[in-house]
């Protein structure tokens, strides 16, 4: 998806907190590695505030501060279904963990809680893992 | 740049988005298997076990020897908005989430007011603006 800087990234992380006012705001002086979109911002009219709060998002996102968001970011971020219902539920730390042990095993399996108030009765997901070119990929079971 | 082009759609204009996706050939027709891989697509997993999915998937399998112009396409997604639910869901969700819903309303404005209310796409805006 988008593509952002290591060093920016990595200088907008290394800050503890920011404060914006439309008045203060240089996203341009502090982010000058992105002068290069500038055009294109003010195509869109997208003024330096507005870049300031977007780029505080992109950097939420960016987990593994790569300076690229990766779909699997995104929706993490968004606490959206990566391949299955349950998935919803997984968080970042237990993809990584998953990702690790499926890594060292080969496979894995894993199991999650499936909520009542569904179409389906309480009970379980299970899921088998396997790394693929380097992804994490599922397979009911 | 995508978020933006994404979060700033009106409904009007994210049906007409759907449908420059998939007339990959820009001919400004798609046809009822089109229709089908967008809805598969649209639902993910969910597709099988979600009966509004398997209802408008029937529909589109009826008309199978139609092809959809720009108007059908828009006129069938307004009578049968399941179709695109998913992608109206998820344009809601990013607005929520990424910097807020005011942000995307006014940024919206400003892509109404760059496209004069038509449905164009970034690429149109970025060059009628250079």
């Amino acid at each position: 998806m988008g593509c952002i800087h290591n060093s920016t990234v990595r200088n907008l992380n290394s800050r503890a907190s920011f404060h914006l006012t439309n008045s203060n705001c240089e996203f341009f002086s502090k982010h000058s590695d992105l002068l290069k979109y500038k055009k294109d911002f003010d195509r869109l009219q997208l003024d330096e505030y507005a870049l300031e709060r977007l780029f505080t998002s992109f950097v939420k996102i960016d987990q593994d501060l790569s300076g690229e968001i990766s779909t699997w970011e995104l929706l993490e971020f968004l606490h959206l279904e990566v391949s299955g219902r349950s998935i919803l539920a997984m968080d970042f730390a237990k993809w990584q963990m998953a990702t690790f042990i499926t890594k060292i095993t080969h496979s894995m399996r894993l199991r999650f809680a499936r909520r009542s108030g569904q179409s389906l009765p309480r009970g379980y997901f299970e899921y088998s893992t396997r790394m693929v070119q380097g992804k994490l990929t599922f397979a009911s079971l | 740049m995508s978020l933006w082009n994404y979060a700033t759609l009106g409904k009007n204009q994210l049906i007409m988005f759907a449908f420059d996706l998939y007339d990959n050939d820009g001919s400004g027709q798609i046809d009822a298997r089109e229709v089908e891989l967008m809805l598969k697509e649209c639902y993910g997993r969910a597709f099988k076990g979600n009966k509004h999915a398997q209802k408008i998937l029937e529909k589109v399998k009826n008309m199978a020897a139609e092809n959809f112009t720009v108007d059908a396409f828009s006129d069938f997604v307004q009578k049968h908005p399941v179709l695109l639910f998913p992608a109206f869901m998820l344009q809601t969700i990013i607005q929520k989430k990424i910097v807020g819903e005011k942000f995307w309303e006014q940024a919206a404005n400003t892509r109404i007011s760059l496209s004069n209310g038509n449905y164009v796409n970034m690429s149109q805006i970025l060059k009628a603006h250079m």
